[in-house]
This record gives structure tokens, C-alpha cells and sequence, in this order.
């Protein structure tokens, strides 16, 4: 019944009390739902700190204005979001790497200052475990270094005691400029980001799980050194800052007038506990993510990487062939291939990505359904996620036919858009190929299903299947890559079919 | 403990901080109570200590949105005992009992926002007078025994009609799908504005078909009753013999204890208690 207990619910367990002074306290709130401070956390940050002229990050359809000259303006109709304040959320609350790029001024470092403030640094710390880069900045500065009196001492290298900067245990790393490292200092920075250790004189210190942000006043990844390409690997989303629009003057001046600092402002109700913290990216990746939403990733992502003419022999047709063989995409992505490079994407890109591109996809597109309120992704999720995950990752094959036409040229200019077209276009391949993709995947979940006392009819009926599909791809259609992508993944089925009945046989033997 | 320093704690804490509602606050209800506190005669001291604890539960209901302004026309128990009913009973009580009522109201509105909104309803419905803050736990076991308990007599046998004119709450609501959410609380859904659309919630009416029947005023209730789930002919027809302002009926929603009905051509609803 409802009513039970319903005098106890009601003013038993309350959380006023009446003190011994005769003053009423309160004790703390309990359980505050992790999600609705993570949300209440966006949206204090998005009106009081960091000026949000628009909201980048939209879902659901929505009016389109255009004007003569083709420009576009879409208001959607659904809640939309900052991806200046949301990426920066989403990667504290999922322990990753975000590359904050902008030129100078446009809060880059007070955004990722605001993410330690509320994941419970004190302000003080905060500001004294920032890493700022410039060229002198040394292994030992970053690091730390030996003890002198050990150093004058020690007669083995285990004596020598190493004094580690306190910033390398932080749950927030903040590196501003890292583009202004010289570059073995890099190396260093690169094995701490990848390896979650450093390591000196035979001793080491671990970073433990924590979120870092990283700033560049460049968007092109220059600055006074190179950044060495396996440390921009290492960084899993790219946030741009956005430009100060002269409509939050009024706000400008306020906070001038008021000679407080945003960061001197963050309430207590949105600074995180590290248990909530942990419960938040508990709850993130216990997000669902549904076989057709994972099967859409996987046509995007798993045709990039294809090109048609990078190796005569079959499996080799990768972009990564081409790299190892020190020539691009550009130089043989020509008349000569028969794809049609207005409607294949695999002209679009130097590089297709790596695995771990795909895990920062999960990671993140779990992550902005959570902060929805969404128990699974969905391909909106995908699709507004994807661009700032692969920013740094795909890099455009400027000299591709397809940017040749006008409208498309554009988008060599703006990777977010870039990618996101690039998305659209294969969604709508997608639903084209699906037919295909099926049958591969039925196939594949019968050899999921395992192989043991699978008899040798069974096993020839199904080499049949999967060669005949094989033939059916081969023979009637044509070489792209979504379907590179299934025959390659055919011709591993039949080869652990082939496999198997080999090994029968000489058991059999 | 100073209101600034109250109010600069606050403004620490909270996201939202809402400073005109506190300045409403201060100079509306907390004035009152400060001046009831002093024309009671209590000492200073411990009107002090009342009024502090009275401004540091205001501060903490207005940063968890508990609190809101009267002109909003939102209505909640916090929002009625902080505003009136406190200010107006803690002066007739003794400092500790005064304490204790005003620790025992904070509790009950905080655990009220945390339930369903018939039941907040039905607070705000009760304890519209100042007596009502007087002995809550009274109150609140009376609600129970009454509203969430099933009532002894069952819907056999006599009955009673009641009239109830949901156009007092929204003047354009038509009734329309019925559902009871509590063995004597029904919601009532508009016939055309009953389910949520295009970001705004679904319009509908509590009634608590109490012996003296009581309108809750809107429910935002989330569900979508069907408007047809079978109306009782027999027991209708025997209603439409004896009232003759009935036409033809719309929906209905019965249970052991309470029936009510809505009108193609009415806005007003038909209750059947028992006699």
C-alpha cells in the first residue's frame, strides 16, 4: 500500500534536528542523485563562468533558415549544449585526455581550471600543480628530481631518492601550452599520458585514474616545438574554443565590476566527491550501447581506412600500407582508381584510425547519453560525438576530387563540419549496404556461437555460405569500402571454417 | 549567524541562488516572525536563535529550488509555511516546541518534495490554515488513515453523487480520462491537453473524494489512462435515473471504494462515495 509508514517516511528521517542551543541544523543532503549535479554542474559553469555564445551540440530536427548566398542557420528543437564546457565534462567524468585549442584569451585554461574545481581540488592546488609549458621546461621540471644530498651520497641508484611533483597524482592534470615543450620533454610527458608511469633512476610514480587537459594556442598542433605525433595520438578529443560574442558584454562587465574570478565562485553543491566521481563513470559504461547503434560506428569508422589502390594484393588495401611505404593517399588517389570520389569516402582521408580512436568513440558517445539522461546510445549521440573525437585523428585528403566542388571545399576549413558530412554521407550508405551487412553478420554470429562438436557437414555447408557471399561481393559488386570491409571479414570466417575442418581431419588421423 | 553571511554561505553553495526571493524572504516573512517573536515577549537570545534557524532553512530552500516566488503561482507546503504559517504560529509557541515545529514543518516539506504530487497537493490543501502547522504529526497520521488507507466502506449498496466543478482550478479544463492513484485520490486528465507534449507537461486535476470532497488543483501527472476503460452501465444508468443533469458519460474509473466520471458535455466531474 502506499500508505505504509507513511507517518515515518514523512517526518521521521528528516534531515533537521533540533540542537541542545535550540537552533535547528541540518545535516548534509544524502544520495544526491550523481547525475543531476553532473547536469546542474554544465549548467552553472555554461551561465556564470564561460561565455557559451551558441550551442554546438544539438539533437533532433529542427528549422533551417538559408539565405541567397547558401549560408545555413538550423534552430533545433531539442536541448542542445556547449561543446566548450560539455567535453570538458565529459572527459573528467570519464578519466580521459582533452586537447583544449584556441588562441589566447578565450578561456581554455580557466575551463579546465573550473573541471578540478569540481572535481574537488582546492583552488589553491589547482593553481600550483598546472603544468605551463614553455622551451626551457625540462624532464626534472615536469617530473621532478632527484634528491641532491641522496645524489652526493648514494653509492647504487636505488639510494637515490627521487622527489616527485605533486601535480603527477592529481585527479586533474592541467598542461597549458603543451606545444611549447621541447620536445624530450615530451617523450617524457607522452609516457606518463599513455603508460600512467614515470620513471627515474630506477624508480617510478604512477598517475593513477585522472582526467587531463591540455592546451595549445594553435589549433594546427604548432606552437615553438612540433608536437610528436604519438603524444597528439594520445589525446582523445579536441575541444575548440569558442569566439567571445559582443552580446555578453553586459556579463563582461559585471564580472569585472564585481573583481571576482569565476573560479572563485564554484558552489559547493556542484564539486564532486571521488566516490561520486567513480560512481559517475561506473554509470557511464554501464550505458548500453545497441548492436545497430555499434554496427552504424563500425560501417563509418571501418571504411576509412580502405584504399583500392595502396597494395595489388587483396588484403593489403589499407592507408596504412601507403604510410609504411611513405607515399599518401593523394599521391594514388586518382582517375586511375574506378571509384567514383564524390560518393566513396575513402577518398576523403589520408589515414583511416586506430583502435583506440574506437574506444575514445565508446567512451564518449556512453558518456554524453548518460549526461542526456539516456540508458543507451543512439546514433545522435554518435554523430555529435564523433567530430571532436576524430578531429586530430583523420587528417582531409586536401587534394581529393571531392573537395574540388565549391560547396565542398568548405569543409577542408572546419573539421567538425567536415567530419560530421562525412558521417551523414555514410549513414545514408549505410542504410543502402545494410542488406549485405546482414547476411556477413549472421554468418559471423553462427561462428560466434563456437565451434566445438560442429560435425564436417555442417562445417562444408557452411564454407559454401560464406564463399558464395564471398563471390556474390567479389562478382556483382563493386570495390568499396564497406565492402572490402565484409569481404575481408568473410574470408576470416572461412578461414577459421577451413581451419577447423583441417584440424578435424587429423584428429580424425 | 548574520543574514549576509547567511546569504554569502549560500550563494557559495548553491547553483541556483535566487537573491530577490531572498530579499523577499527577509523583508516579508522573517520580518514578521521577528516582530511576532518580540511582541510574544521571548528574550532575544533565543528569538535570535528561532529567527537564524528559521533564515538558515529559507537559504537552503531557495538554493535546492524548494522555495520559489509567490508571482510564479506554484505552490508548495515550504513555500506556504515558510512565507505564512511559521511566521504566524512559532510567536504562540514556546521556544522549544517552536524549534521543534519548525525542524518538524522543514522535514515534512522536504520529504513532501520527494513524493508524489497528489500527496504534496494534499499538504498544501491541509494545511492552508495556521492551525494545521500547530500538531503536524496529528496531521499527517490523519492524512494517512484517511487518503492512503482504504476506506472502511466500500462502493455498494447506497451511494452519494458529488459535483465537482474542475473549471474552479483551469478554466479551460475539460475532463476527460480518469485514473485513481490512491484509493481515494483520482487524477483527472484533459481531455485535450491530458498528455505531455512538445516539452510541456500533460494538464490534469487531483480530487481527493474524501467524505467532503477536496480539488488538489494540477497533478503534472506523467501517465496516459485511457479515456475508455469501461464504464459501469449499471450502476451509471441507475445515477442517470436519479440526477437528471446527466447526458452521456465520457470516461470512468472505478475501485472497490470510489468511482468517478467524466461528462461528454461537462466540466464538471461525477463522484460516487458511498452513503
Amino acid at each position: 500500500m502506499p500508505g505504509d509508514n507513511i507517518l515515518s517516511r514523512l517526518l521521521g528521517g528528516g534531515r533537521a534536528a533540533v540542537g541542545p542551543d535550540l537552533q535547528v541544523h541540518l545535516s548534509e543532503r544524502e544520495g544526491a542523485d550523481p547525475h543531476h549535479k553532473m547536469r546542474q554542474a554544465y549548467w552553472w559553469i555554461v551561465n556564470n563562468a564561460v561565455f557559451c555564445p551558441y550551442y554546438d551540440i544539438e539533437f533532433g530536427s529542427g528549422a533551417e533558415l538559408r539565405n541567397k548566398a547558401g549560408d545555413r542557420l538550423m534552430l533545433h528543437e531539442e536541448m542542445s549544449y556547449s561543446s566548450f564546457v560539455l567535453l570538458p565534462m565529459l572527459t573528467l567524468f570519464t578519466c580521459r585526455r582533452a586537447l583544449l585549442v584556441g588562441g589566447p584569451g578565450r578561456g581554455k585554461t580557466t575551463s579546465a581550471i573550473l573541471m578540478a574545481l569540481v572535481a574537488g581540488m582546492p583552488r589553491e592546488e589547482v593553481r600550483r600543480t598546472i603544468q605551463r609549458g614553455h622551451p626551457q621546461l625540462s624532464i626534472s621540471d615536469l617530473l621532478g628530481s632527484p634528491l641532491p644530498s641522496d645524489m652526493l651520497k648514494a653509492e647504487d641508484l636505488s639510494q637515490v631518492k627521487v622527489g616527485w611533483r605533486r601535480w603527477i597524482a592529481a585527479r586533474v592534470k592541467i598542461v597549458d601550452e603543451y606545444n611549447r615543450i621541447p620536445t624530450k620533454t615530451q617523450s617524457a610527458l607522452l609516457s606518463l599520458m599513455a603508460e600512467g608511469y614515470a620513471e627515474m633512476f630506477d624508480q617510478f610514480v604512477y598517475a593513477g585514474r585522472s582526467s587531463w587537459f591540455l592546451t595549445a594556442n594553435d589549433d594546427a598542433g604548432g606552437g615553438t616545438f612540433q608536437v610528436i605525433e604519438a603524444l597528439k595520438d594520445r589525446i582523445d578529443v579536441v575541444v575548440r574554443a569558442v569566439p567571445f560574442n559582443s552580446g555578453f558584454l553586459q556579463a563582461l562587465l559585471r564580472r569585472v565590476e564585481a573583481d571576482r574570478q569565476p573560479e572563485e565562485l564554484v558552489p559547493a553543491e556542484i564539486v564532486f566527491t571521488p566516490q561520486e566521481l567513480e560512481a559517475i563513470y561506473a554509470a557511464i559504461l554501464a550505458v548500453r550501447l545497441p548492436e545497430p547503434v555499434l554496427e552504424k560506428l563500425g560501417f563509418f569508422l571501418g571504411q576509412l581506412d580502405f584504399c583500392r589502390r595502396a597494395s595489388p594484393q587483396f588484403e593489403a588495401k589499407s592507408k596504412d600500407t601507403l604510410k609504411l611505404h611513405g607515399q599518401t593517399v593523394s599521391q594514388v588517389c586518382n582517375e586511375q582508381c574506378p571509384l567514383d570520389k564524390k560518393v566513396h569516402l575513402c577518398t576523403q582521408t589520408e589515414n583511416g584510425v586506430s583502435a583506440r580512436a574506437y574506444q575514445t568513440a565508446l567512451h564518449y558517445a556512453k558518456a554524453l547519453a548518460y549526461f542526456r539522461g539516456h540508458a543507451e546510445v543512439g546514433e545522435d549521440d554518435l554523430r555529435q560525438i564523433l567530430p571532436w573525437v576524430l578531429h586530430d585523428k583523420l587528417v582531409p585528403n586536401g587534394r581529393s576530387p571531392f573537395f574540388e566542388a565549391e560547396d565542398h571545399r568548405a569543409l577542408l576549413g572546419d573539421r567538425v563540419a567536415w567530419i560530421r558530412a562525412l558521417w551523414d554521407a555514410a549513414m545514408e550508405q549505410h542504410a543502402r549496404h545494410e542488406p549485405t551487412r546482414r547476411k556477413v553478420t549472421a554468418l559471423r554470429d553462427e561462428l560466434d556461437r563456437g565451434l566445438e562438436g560442429l560435425d564436417e557437414a555442417t562445417t562444408k555447408k557452411r564454407i559454401g555460405q560464406a564463399s558464395n557471399l564471398l563471390d556474390l561481393l567479389m562478382t556483382k559488386h563493386e570495390l568499396s569500402g564497406p565492402v572490402y570491409e565484409d569481404l575481408i571479414h568473410l574470408k576470416s570466417i572461412y578461414s577459421r571454417y577451413r581451419n577447423y575442418l583441417q584440424w578435424v581431419a587429423q584428429q580424425r588421423r | 549567524m548574520l543574514p549576509e553571511e547567511i546569504e554569502a554561505a549560500a550563494r557559495r553553495r548553491f547553483v541556483k541562488w535566487d537573491a530577490q526571493l531572498w530579499r523577499f524572504v527577509l523583508d516579508g516573512p522573517a520580518l514578521a516572525l521577528a516582530r511576532g517573536l518580540a511582541r510574544a515577549g521571548l528574550d532575544e537570545r533565543r528569538a535570535g536563535a528561532l529567527v537564524e534557524s528559521y533564515l538558515r532553512l529559507a537559504a537552503e530552500g531557495i538554493g535546492l529550488g524548494y522555495l520559489f516566488p509567490s508571482s510564479s503561482g506554484a505552490q508548495s507546503f515550504l513555500t506556504q509555511a515558510f512565507y505564512r504559517l511559521l511566521p504566524e504560529t512559532l510567536p504562540q509557541q514556546a521556544p522549544e516546541s517552536a524549534a521543534r515545529a519548525l525542524a518538524t514543518a522543514w522535514n515534512l516539506g522536504e520529504n513532501l518534495e520527494r513524493s508524489p504530487a497528489w500527496l504534496r497537493r494534499l499538504f498544501v490543501r491541509l494545511t492552508a490554515g495556521p492551525e494545521a502547522l500547530l500538531d503536524l504529526e496529528r496531521l499527517v497520521a490523519d492524512v494517512e488513515a484517511r487518503a492512503l488507507r482504504p476506506p472502511a466502506k466500500r462502493l455498494e449498496g447506497a451511494w452519494a453523487v458529488h459535483w465537482l466543478h474542475l473549471a474552479e482550478e483551469d478554466p479551460r479544463f475539460l475532463p476527460g480520462a480518469v485514473h485513481f492513484v490512491a484509493p481515494t485520490v483520482a487524477c483527472v486528465h484533459d481531455r485535450h491537453r491530458g498528455t505531455a507534449q512538445a516539452g510541456r507537461e500533460g494538464v490534469s486535476v487531483g480530487v481527493w473524494l474524501d467524505e467532503k470532497p477536496l480539488l488538489l488543483g494540477a497533478m503534472g501527472c506523467g501517465e496516459t489512462p485511457a479515456l475508455d476503460p469501461g464504464l459501469d452501465l449499471p450502476l451509471l444508468e441507475s445515477v442517470a435515473r436519479r440526477d437528471r443533469r446527466v447526458d452521456s458519460w465520457l470516461a470512468m474509473a472505478r475501485n472497490e471504494w470510489r468511482a468517478a466520471v467524466s461528462l461528454e458535455t461537462s466540466q464538471f466531474l461525477v463522484a460516487l462515495l458511498p452513503a
